[in-house]
């Protein structure tokens, strides 16, 4: 299995230069059934990253592009009238896939959104009366433009708390970017990669977070990381409950990943900022925009051995 | 009027100052508490005052009525002040009286605590009434009541400063219990040491003119009231063995002056306490022939607010607080407004007065002229049948038993000459009865006699050898003056009812409706149940032991107590001692309020692992606080490379026990071999 998520990881890296840690954040996020919303500006590698990592996992793959004209029934499906059959029969819309690239989420109406969001939640969705499930595994890769830029509808935090990361991509470092301006035009498109895995290598790596263990002193250390955002008067509000089993299902995923049967503080720390940057908000930052900044002090601040 | 109220009122109760729930809860059930015990000597009229203005206060909290304007509170203010001084008129200044506008004070209060600041005051108030009730009563159940009060009303302090989450009022006093629990080793070495000093002043109670006792008259029914009274007159406790009943006759006051009908002290016996006759010398005091052996005994005495002093004849005095009269009645230099507590010696058998001028003796024989004329005729024609002084008083005792005479608690009224209406009409009486008619017979016939009142016998209680003196137990007895015997005492009620003076008066009255008439539902009614009688006695023990040993304790006890550890104890010695004991405990509190907390919450490993951390931090190489313990290895071990294995076994192992094991009993060897490793290391280190 390890080899597995350590081929899958290079066979990312071909097409993403430099972003190891990136690639291993969404595979976690995915590994630990949750959706994964990436923000970055333009043109930073978003949706090679997230068509990437449908390819190498195999999954059935559709990729909705969010514009403000797109209506909930274009991603739900439509139900017509068949003449031929003389019945109305329904025409599942791209949502029944999957894995969904959900690109600039941001872009689209609230509407829109949340009939996305609904269906993230609930693995279902109901089109005129009918309920119709969601295939299994149902991932969804939401990319979106930070929210100042023009045009853009911000996802309210109730729904931005459905995420269970967010990553930012960044900028490659020098000599990642100098490997792509080199290889520029020779660059290997997605669809020359290598499938690593498939659905049921997820749905046993998904059984076996439970049987990952953290100790009474990792619980501790979550629990004091959780009161600090409740205490300190820094926050306008702290993590939520579902915050807090977020982080702490992350961090199993990640120690599993890394072939442990237990978690380590490590493991919190790495899936700590993706996890709880777009959970908080600063009292001095209501945009949300330097989120870094909460999870590098939650990191500093909060003692891990515990007084 | 509450309507009236609320329209009237100025103050906006949005934006007053909101008494926390659980504060308030606390300081109004304190209130009630603390009140409660004073609600007997205050008039009706002002505990319904004190009633209404808890009530409102609730009313106000609820919301369901506005704080009182200026004008009502000043005019609530005014009517009760005015009918105060209309309740109490000149004892308005009285103790009762002032302990009774504190309290009314306190409960106006609650209508105007605005501020946080007036709800303080309250409080602090509240502490010092409370300690008002001690002015009545200091018994062990009364101060266990006012610890109770005390609790309350530190739950209610303490619920003022705590923040909203604190909404249980049972944990808040829990808290306030727990702080208590505290100051009880600093409180118990304060009352041990701190300097007894006498107070600077001292109030009257106005209470005092209603003591159940003796008083310094006797006329007929006087003694056979107090016997309807279960109240605690005195302990004693004797060193060595105790004497038999019989011998046990209290003396307290020496009455000499008859005027047919009433006995009295003369008064112009009084100041002179030594010597009665100018011309006397105060040798008599020093002719007392003593024979046998000496009794030694400490008496605790109830509140008299009087002088006189209980003894054994002949007394002794080893005390400068108190002076004998020429009567040996004792007195005490002092009225007793407290519970006194004093050591004397008596020697029972004794001659006291052998040689005592004639002149002297002619006090004792005055009789008031035209009255009880046949008692005189009768005495006249006893004395001539009998041959001598002596033959003469049997005669008469005989006369008394002989006779049908009667020994009861509800005699017949006695008229204007009550002598001949006693001893030829109705026959009944109580002790009172018999002393006074056995006196003016003595007198009548020429020998010195006079009354003694006191108190006769007691119930010895077996758990702590004491001997308690209740009020039933008041007697009345003669002394009559022979030739050749001085001073001797006769009684003429052992010579009707024995079983009086042998059992003691509750058994001799246990049948008697009018015996502890006044005594409500008393333990001592149950005396025929040997449970509850028992119960009683070991009642009586802790009350003793209460009364001696902590309301007792005075200066000389606490001499007593510093000369275990002294050769000489001067007062110097114990305020520099009780300096020096608080200095040490403040230190102490202040090293562990200083110290750093505790972690005893820790798991063992982690404390260890603290343990290492602190070490290295002294080198300069503290962990960050958010570093993971491999992190910090890394950093460590590119910093002091030399060190960097064995870091890195503490390390693991750490890591090991804390972040990959499931708890199990192995931790324990592991645990131990961590600490052997960091102490190896912290050797290594330095």
């Amino acid at each position: 299995m390890q080899d597995k998520i350590e081929k899958a990881v290079s066979e990312i890296g071909k097409v993403v230069f430099g972003k190891e840690k990136q690639i291993r954040l969404s595979l976690c996020c995915l590994f630990a059934g949750g959706h994964l919303l990436m923000e970055d500006k333009p043109g930073m590698g978003k949706t090679t990253l997230s068509q990437a990592l449908a390819k190498v996992l195999g999954l059935q793959y559709s990729r909705i592009q969010f514009t403000s004209d797109l209506l909930p029934a274009d991603i739900l499906g439509v139900t017509i009238y068949d003449q031929n059959e003389a019945k109305f029969s329904f025409h599942p819309g791209p949502v029944f896939s999957n894995l969904i690239l959900a690109d600039e989420i941001n872009r689209t109406t609230p509407k829109t959104q949340s009939a996305l969001l609904e269906a993230m939640e609930e693995k279902q969705v109901s089109v005129d009366g009918d309920t119709r499930a969601l295939p299994d595994p149902f991932f969804v890769i939401a990319t979106q433009n930070p929210t100042s830029f023009a045009g853009t509808y911000p996802l309210p935090e109730s729904q931005l708390d459905r995420f269970l990361m967010r990553m930012k991509i960044g900028y490659p470092d020098p000599s990642a970017e100098r490997e792509l301006l080199k290889n520029s035009e020779q660059r290997m498109g997605v669809e020359e990669l290598q499938q690593c895995l498939d659905a049921d290598d997820i749905a046993s790596m998904r059984k076996r977070i439970n049987e990952v263990h953290a100790t009474d002193s990792i619980l501790d250390y979550i629990q004091r990381l959780v009161a600090y955002t409740r205490q300190d008067d820094k926050f306008t509000f702290g993590l939520s409950p579902r915050g807090a089993i977020s982080l702490i299902r992350s961090a199993k995923t990640w120690a599993l990943m890394d072939e442990r049967k237990h978690v380590l503080p490590e493991d919190v720390q790495m899936v700590l900022p993706a996890v709880t940057d777009h959970r908080l908000r600063a009292v001095t930052d209501s945009s949300g925009r330097h989120a870094e900044e909460y999870s590098q002090r939650l990191l500093m601040e909060v003692d891990i051995v515990g007084e | 009027m509450f309507a009236a109220l609320k329209n009237k009122s100025n103050i906006d109760t949005e934006t007053a100052y909101q008494v926390p729930r659980t504060s308030l809860t606390w300081m109004l059930v304190a209130l009630v508490a603390i009140i409660a015990p004073h609600v007997p000597r205050m008039p009706v009229w002002l505990v319904g005052v004190c009633a209404v203005c808890v009530l409102a206060r609730v009313l106000i909290h609820q919301g369901r009525l506005s704080y009182p304007g200026f004008l009502i509170k000043a005019g609530i203010v005014i009517i009760v002040m005015t009918a105060m001084v209309a309740q109490f008129g000149r004892d308005v200044f009285a103790t009762e009286s002032t302990v009774a506008i504190l309290i009314v004070a306190i409960c106006l209060k609650l209508l105007e605590m605005h501020r946080k600041r007036d709800v303080l005051l309250v409080v602090y108030l509240s502490y010092f009434t409370l300690i008002a009730e001690f002015i009545w009563s200091q018994s062990i159940l009364i101060a266990a009541y006012m610890v109770g009060c005390v609790l309350l009303v530190t739950a209610a302090l303490m619920s003022l400063n705590q923040t909203e989450e604190y909404q249980n009022p049972l944990r808040t006093l829990k808290l306030s219990s727990a702080i208590l629990l505290q100051s009880v080793p600093l409180m118990l070495a304060l009352f041990i040491l701190f300097p007894r000093i006498s107070p600077l002043w001292s109030v009257p109670l106005q209470s005092a003119s209603a003591r159940t006792g003796l008083s310094d008259s006797m006329s007929p029914g006087d003694i056979g009231d107090l016997i309807a009274s279960d109240e605690l007159a005195f302990r004693v406790s004797f060193e060595g063995e105790q004497p038999a009943s019989s011998e046990l006759y209290w003396r307290a006051i020496t009455l000499d002056d008859f005027d047919g009908r009433e006995w009295e002290q003369s008064f112009n016996f009084e100041p002179q306490y030594l010597g009665a006759d100018r011309r006397e010398t105060r040798d008599w005091f020093n002719n007392i022939e003593y024979q046998g052996d000496i009794l030694e005994y400490n008496v605790i005495m109830e509140p008299t607010d009087e002088n006189w002093i209980y003894t054994l004849k002949v007394p002794q005095i080893v005390d400068d607080r108190m002076v004998m009269r020429r009567d040996f009645q004792v007195d005490s230099v002092r009225n007793i407004s407290q519970r006194f507590s004093y050591d004397m010696r008596s020697h029972l058998n004794h001659r006291v007065d052998t040689g005592v001028s004639q002149r002297l003796l002619r006090r004792w024989l005055r009789l008031p002229d035209n009255s009880n004329q046949e008692s005189l005729q009768f005495a006249a024609d006893m004395r001539e049948q009998a041959l001598s002084d002596e033959a003469y008083v049997r005669n008469v005792l005989d006369y008394f038993t002989q006779q049908e005479f009667f020994y009861t608690l509800s005699p017949p009224l006695l008229g204007e000459n009550p002598v001949d209406e006693f001893l030829f009409a109705t026959r009944e009486g109580f002790c009172e009865h018999y002393a006074s008619s056995f006196t003016f017979l003595m007198r009548a016939a020429g020998i010195p006699a006079r009354v003694v009142t006191g108190y006769q016998g007691g119930e010895y209680n077996p758990y702590d050898n004491t001997l308690v003196v209740r009020q039933y137990d008041a007697h009345a007895w003669s002394e009559v003056w022979l030739e050749g015997q001085g001073w001797i005492r006769v009684d003429p009620t052992a010579a009707v009812a024995p079983y009086r003076i042998e059992q003691g008066s509750q058994f001799t009255f246990q049948e008697d409706e009018v015996f502890l008439q006044n005594a409500g539902l008393s333990l001592l009614r149950f005396r025929n149940s040997l449970f509850l009688n028992d119960l009683r006695y070991r009642l009586e023990m802790i009350d003793y032991t209460w009364n001696r040993f902590v309301l007792n304790y005075d200066q000389s006890m606490q001499f007593a107590f510093f000369s275990r550890f002294f050769n000489e104890v001067t007062r110097e010695k114990i305020i520099t001692s009780s300096l020096v004991f608080v200095f040490l405990s403040f230190s102490i509190i202040i090293f562990m309020v200083l110290r750093k907390p505790s972690r005893n919450h820790l798991n063992p490993a982690t404390e260890l692992y603290l343990g290492f951390c602190e070490g290295l931090s002294r080198q300069g190489l503290s962990r960050k606080r958010g570093e993971t313990p491999w992190h910090y290895y890394q950093r460590l071990s590119r910093i002091k490379p030399a060190w960097a294995q064995q870091i890195r076994e503490i390390t693991e192992k750490y890591i090991d026990l804390v972040y990959r094991r499931r708890e199990s009993d192995e931790d324990k060897a592991a645990i131990r071999d961590l600490k052997t490793q960091i102490r190896q290391f912290h050797m290594m280190m330095y």
